[in-house]
């Protein structure tokens, strides 16, 4: 089985066990894999949260204990190691107009030959070139 | 998410259900308990009892757990000397408006409320998600564990964090 990398909005809806019907069938077909870039924008997320109904009137302390807890991703959740990716992130950087997140996800896609899998509301035209020119599989999730 | 698997029985209908404490659990389960069953769309039930010793002393979370209760009106049976030394029997010890106190057992069995235990469906008994925060343990009914992510920190929160990020060279999506 074949890796899918996801953006933060998808490990977000994967961490939360909020799996919508195109998440789930992409799962049931590649096993999830992230970046770090991804995976750092999202803690970045949480740290800076306020909370809903039952964890905003805790103070900020301990929900970020419990952020800190809940992001710990699972083990066949893969993270693409930067040492692996990183002189790749660099030439497409160059050649593309990408932030370093996104050079990082077309590398780490063109990395494990999977598709790059991002939700709707956050496709990226840079990114999206990216994959075209460079041919790594690109998809959009739906909610 | 490291979670234990605990899993509640109806061993004690007086007491409501017991809970194991894994032996791994480290012993900063007793230095500010939190027991909460709900999930993010429900009430909190039992709040954290070490924000209620904090907000009342002024401090920072002091055990909830400091001696080993006297009587035992709750019946109970170990003689638990883990987690801090604690001496008595596994019994609920004290009740607040919405703050519960409880001994834990040297076996690690904690006693949930006949009232909570009915409330959260688990009268028979049923496992239920356990997060280690570090100041306290978090108990919910099973599954709920993850959905706590939804309640911390919602979809469209995250949407618009990003949407924050747009001018970011490193972090926005582009």
């Amino acid at each position: 089985m074949t890796r899918a990398i996801l953006d933060d909005h998808l490990v977000r809806d994967l961490l939360a066990d909020d799996i919508g019907p195109d998440l789930g069938l992409l799962l049931q077909g590649h096993q999830p894999a992230t970046t770090n870039l991804f995976l750092y924008r999202l803690c970045r997320s949480v740290v800076f949260a306020r909370g809903g109904a039952l964890t905003g009137s805790w103070n900020p302390e301990h929900r970020q204990a419990l952020g800190r807890r809940l992001l710990t991703l699972r083990e066949d959740v893969e993270v693409v190691p930067m040492r692996l990716v990183a002189y790749r992130m660099a030439e497409i950087a160059a050649g593309h107009r990408v932030s370093t997140l996104g050079a990082e996800a077309v590398a780490a896609a063109e990395h494990l030959e999977g598709p790059l899998c991002v939700w709707e509301g956050d496709d990226g035209p840079g990114i999206r070139s990216a994959t075209a020119a460079l041919e790594v599989s690109y998809r959009t999730i739906n909610r | 998410m490291p979670t234990w698997g605990w899993r509640a029985t109806s061993t004690l209908p007086r007491l409501g259900s017991r809970v194991r404490i894994p032996s791994s659990a480290p012993n900063s389960l007793l230095t500010g308990m939190a027991l909460v069953v709900g999930g993010p769309s429900r009430s909190v039930l039992l709040s954290s009892a070490s924000e209620a010793s904090r907000r009342s002393s002024g401090s920072s979370a002091s055990p909830i757990v400091s001696a080993p209760a006297e009587g035992g009106h709750h019946g109970a049976t170990s003689s638990p000397k883990a987690f801090g030394g604690l001496d008595g029997p596994t019994k609920y010890v004290g009740v607040m408006s919405g703050v519960q106190e409880y001994l834990v057992s040297s076996s690690g069995q904690m006693s949930l409320p006949a009232s909570a235990r009915h409330r959260w469906k688990l009268d028979e008994g049923g496992p239920v998600d356990v997060i280690d925060l570090g100041f306290g343990v978090l108990t919910v009914p099973r599954g709920e564990g993850h959905r706590l992510l939804d309640d911390l920190l919602s979809a469209d929160e995250h949407a618009a964090f990003v949407r924050s990020l747009a001018d970011d060279p490193d972090l926005a999506t582009m």
